[in-house]
């Protein structure tokens, strides 16, 4: 999966899919300072992922105040041709001023080994081939 | 209000509040003294109206809630955030 620079940041394409429908999430952040993955609200409404009364809620707390988001088991995160079935993800209204619809964290990162390839700009995973 | 004066006041109703008094005990957030800012047709209409205070007013701790949930059960977490470049493609 080609790594794309953009505010100097590595962004790829996401596809999630939740309750048997899927989107194409574009400019996901590959944040290795992120424990979590995160999507942004908008985009998922668009499969129907919107908030649930029981829904775990997080406020996700740092430099200019805090974020309250939801988390939700999705049917699937894939990157590429590496697919994690049954995920769980934050939902946040990510309105942090420029195009960013998701953010790719570290329990996404290791579950699937991920090599981030700055040399060549790529995200690759050891048991895909490229 | 406490959260079950809240449920009390606004049962089966999507809600923006606001806590007035909150602190951290390890990773739980608690809220203390709380209010309520608007009451909301549906789930999408809470989390909109909670991004839009909250990017009017950073520094109010403002919450999405529906009132069936049985406690507030808050998870907090730390994040240092994104530093990216001015530059629009660097």
């Amino acid at each position: 999966m080609r790594l794309t620079l953009k505010y100097g940041l590595p962004f790829v394409t996401v596809a999630l899919t939740y309750r048997g429908k899927q989107i194409e999430v574009l400019h996901v952040l590959v944040d290795t300072g992120s424990a979590r993955t995160t999507f942004a609200a908008d985009v998922v409404a668009q499969i129907g992922l919107i908030p649930e009364p029981e829904d775990a809620l997080l406020t996700v707390r740092g430099v200019g105040g805090a974020e309250v988001v939801f988390t939700r088991m999705v049917d699937r995160v894939q990157v590429g041709r590496r697919a994690v079935e049954q995920f769980e993800v934050e939902i946040g209204g990510m309105d942090y001023g420029f195009e960013i619809n998701g953010i790719l964290g570290m329990d996404f990162l290791t579950r699937t080994g991920a090599i981030i390839n700055l040399h060549q700009l790529q995200l690759e995973f050891p048991d895909v081939e490229t | 209000m406490r959260w079950p004066d809240v449920q009390a006041a606004y049962p089966g109703q999507w809600l923006v509040i606001e806590a007035l008094e909150a602190h951290t005990e390890g990773n739980r957030r608690i809220l203390d003294q709380i209010t309520v800012v608007e009451a909301c047709p549906d789930a999408v209409t809470a989390m909109q109206t909670y991004r839009q205070l909250h990017q009017q007013y950073p520094l109010r701790e403002f919450y999405f809630v529906h009132t069936s949930r049985v406690s507030l059960d808050i998870e907090e977490r730390r994040w240092v955030g994104i530093r990216r470049s001015d530059a629009a493609y660097a």
